[in-house]
């Protein structure tokens, strides 16, 4: 996944606001990054070109390999739902649907179709593995917080995505349970191999990231790897 | 069940107080339209049945005028000037219409207004009334409209026979205007006014009836024999050219002179001429021409002249009824083949047109209330819209958050579409349920007319509505329609929402 030289300009009434000024950067697949910075730095910007939500006013955004410019609304979507996976620091899970409905839901909106028993046994396993085997049944709103980003989690990489997007996932969240939701997300990594990407102002967080993009005032300001990831 | 119908379901019982307000809309709409429709149906229906087992039959032959022409008339307000047309080719018609297999019965007809006055023993108007009478042949009517009347005194017209059936509304509105009863035996007097002139026949009364299925306006209707009638509407034909008169005749010529005809107490300008023509006599009325006084029948016997006059194959109209309502298409094409070839100032009318004011008048209820139905639509479109709307801008996060994880439009519309036909579906379908519980409560009891506007409107006293299926299709199609139109617009904005909304709340 690579930006270059990205620029995002949003008017702002008769003036601009420039959110994001020049940023480059690669993060390579099976990082485990993190994007930090106070408010305003342009994290949620980043996160949003990347995710495909949103689209650079310059610059090049590539999500495996794709340039994602001049893409049709039906091929951003297809490449969300097939490459991309998010976590949004409100939760965001359908409220109609149970713990193993929303884990779920990203499998049944695709144009591919997984099979029943595939698709139940993938669930289950994701379910287990977020540790909310006892709450399947529950709806969000009968769910704590944590317990809530832990469906997102799951949600996120029930279509197995190459790429999970995580906008503040712990913004919302008690330290403790902030804690253990990144390693929740540090374990998927390490079990399932899948990009995280994830936004953060809390430096407890950001210390747990083996890739560390900090930013300031919309431009890159440290671009740090760990020496693992390094040695990796 | 698909994701789709789980999420539109659920979040219809999520939020129960969004979802009765446009269920309540859709249920009430619903039960309207097929209440509503159903009677509309059933009136039409009473209407067209009453109409044609009673008046107008199927089919109808008339003449043709510059305006529309009815069995009760022409459609003008010029009545004094424009007559009820003759029908055209009588003879050729009547053999058309008596060979025609499809024909059950027939009945000639014609019709006039008339002023109605019952003098009293001095001459003088004791009370008047205005009437419409139809001249009819009386053996061929009560065949053709057996159940239509019922006789509350005296008798019907026998053939040949000089009189009145007088409808009970007139008879008691005369009654009124003399201040005392009318019965059979009365002798009346009758006055049109052509473009002839005046014309006043005296007839006597053989019946009062009334008929069974009528409208208000039908109630002063009365018949009268149809020598009578076409004298007062100046149906003749020209007087031969040449006369040939009996040896006899000639003597009673001969044995009349001047003095006789214009000269003593009885001619013509004096006052209170003596009784013209004996009681009981088959042309036992009383012609008075305008222009002539009382007196001037004392020349001569009238009502043998008028017998040459008269053009006694005149009618107005051709009542016909047919074994089969089917076949009145057919019918109407036979006899208008017979018009064409005969080159015939004549038209075949349906029984809309035959009983056009008041089948204009059934139209005119069932236009309002359609005009009622939109106007209500419109009304519940804008509160679904609104209220859909609402919902839609309430989980924009929602939408925007399934937008982000790979939902496509298509998906959402789906959705949308899909909470907008559950509640559709059971709402509309509780409408008709009830719609049709409350038609067979009221089919089962039937609704009494209390005033007049309800006896037009369901064409009698009683109305037993009827389940209409088209009524019910109707419902369905119309709730399916506001179902679509009103969430076109929250669909669009449902569209519009990116996933950045999803984002945005955090």
């Amino acid at each position: 996944m690579t930006l270059d030289d990205v620029r995002k300009v949003y008017p702002l009434g008769k003036t601009e606001v420039h959110a994001v000024k020049g940023v480059g950067f690669r993060i390579e697949e099976g990082d485990f990054a993190s994007i930090a910075g106070p408010s305003g730095s342009g994290k949620s910007t980043i996160l949003n070109l990347i995710g495909c939500i949103d689209t650079p006013t310059s610059g090049v955004v590539q999500v495996m390999g794709t340039d994602t410019a001049g893409m049709s609304d039906r091929a951003v979507t297809d490449l969300r739902h097939q490459v991309l996976g998010f976590i949004f620091q409100s939760f965001n899970l359908v409220p109609v649907l149970n713990v193993v409905e929303n884990v779920e839901f990203p499998l049944l909106i695709g144009a591919a179709r997984v099979p029943k028993q595939e698709r139940a046994d993938w669930v289950a396993y994701l379910v287990q593995a977020v540790g909310l085997d006892q709450q399947r049944d529950h709806r969000p709103a009968e769910l704590s917080g944590g317990q809530r980003q832990r469906v997102a989690i799951a949600r996120a990489l029930a279509n197995k995505p190459r790429i999970v997007l995580a906008d503040e996932p712990t913004a919302n969240l008690d330290s403790t349970t902030s804690k253990q939701i990144i390693e929740l997300m540090k374990r998927m990594n390490a079990e399932l191999g899948t990009t995280f990407i994830f936004s953060t102002h809390d430096p407890d967080i950001v210390g747990i990231a083996d890739h560390v993009i900090r930013l300031n005032d919309g431009l890159v300001i440290e671009d740090r790897k760990t020496a693992a990831v390094r040695s990796a | 069940m698909n994701v789709v119908w789980r999420i539109a379901i659920r979040n219809l019982l999520e939020h129960r107080a969004k979802s009765l307000i446009v269920g309540t809309i859709i249920l009430v709409g619903t039960f309207v339209l097929v209440v509503g429709n159903s009677l509309m149906e059933s009136a039409s229906d009473g209407i067209r049945r009453t109409f044609i087992d009673n008046f107008t039959g199927h089919v109808v032959l008339a003449g043709v005028a510059d305006t529309r022409v009815s069995l009760f008339g022409v459609q003008t307000t010029d009545f004094l000037n424009v007559r009820t047309p003759r029908l055209d080719g009588f003879d050729a018609l009547r053999g058309a219409v008596a060979d025609h297999p499809d024909v059950a019965a027939w009945n000639p007809q014609a019709e006039t207004n008339a002023s109605l006055s019952l003098p009293g023993p001095d001459g003088a108007s004791l009370g008047e009334t205005f009437v419409q009478v139809w001249g009819v042949d009386p053996v061929r009517y009560r065949a053709t409209f057996p159940d239509a009347a019922e006789l509350l005194a005296g008798s019907f017209l026998e053939p040949d026979q000089t009189g009145m059936v007088l409808s009970e509304a007139s008879a008691e509105e005369l009654a009124e205007s003399a201040d005392r009863p009318v019965a059979p035996g009365d002798r009346l007097l009758l006055t049109a006014t052509t473009q002839a002139g005046i014309k006043v026949r005296e007839v006597p009364v053989t019946g009062i009836f009334r008929f069974r299925n009528a409208m208000p306006q039908i109630e002063t209707m009365s018949f009268v024999d149809i020598t009578t009638l076409r004298t007062l509407v100046g149906m003749t034909v020209s007087a031969p050219a040449e006369v040939i008169l009996t040896d006899e005749q000639l003597a009673g010529l001969g044995s009349v002179d001047e003095s006789d005809l214009f000269g003593g107490s009885g001619g013509a300008g004096g006052e209170g001429g003596a009784d013209p023509l004996p009681a009981g006599s088959a042309q036992g009325g009383l012609v008075r021409d305008a222009g002539s006084d009382s007196a001037a029948p004392a020349l001569l016997d009238f009502g043998d002249r008028e017998e040459t006059v008269i053009d006694s194959g005149a009618w107005h109209f051709m009542v016909i009824k047919l074994h089969r309502a089917g076949a009145a298409a057919r019918v109407t094409a036979d006899l208008q083949q017979v018009i064409d070839e005969g080159g015939l100032n004549a038209q075949v009318m349906d029984w809309l047109d035959a009983a056009a004011p008041f089948s204009q008048l059934s139209n005119g209820f069932r236009t309002v209330f359609n005009v009622v139905v939109i106007v209500v639509a419109v009304v519940a479109v804008i509160i679904i819209m609104n209220t859909l709307v609402l919902s839609v801008t309430e989980r924009m996060s929602e939408i925007g958050t399934m937008r982000a994880i790979g939902a496509r439009k298509g998906f959402v519309r789906r959705m949308i579409g899909a909470e907008t036909v559950s509640l559709a579906f059971v709402f509309g379908g509780a409408g008709v349920v009830l719609g049709v519980a409350a038609l067979i409560i009221l089919g089962a009891t039937g609704i009494r007319a209390s005033n007049l506007f309800l006896r037009i409107l369901f064409g009698g006293e009683l109305l037993k509505p009827a389940i209409s299926a088209g009524s019910v299709v109707f419902a369905l199609v119309m709730v399916a329609a506001i179902a679509v139109v009103s969430s076109l617009y929250p669909l669009a904005v449902a569209l519009r929402i990116s996933p950045r909304q999803a984002m945005g709340s955090s």
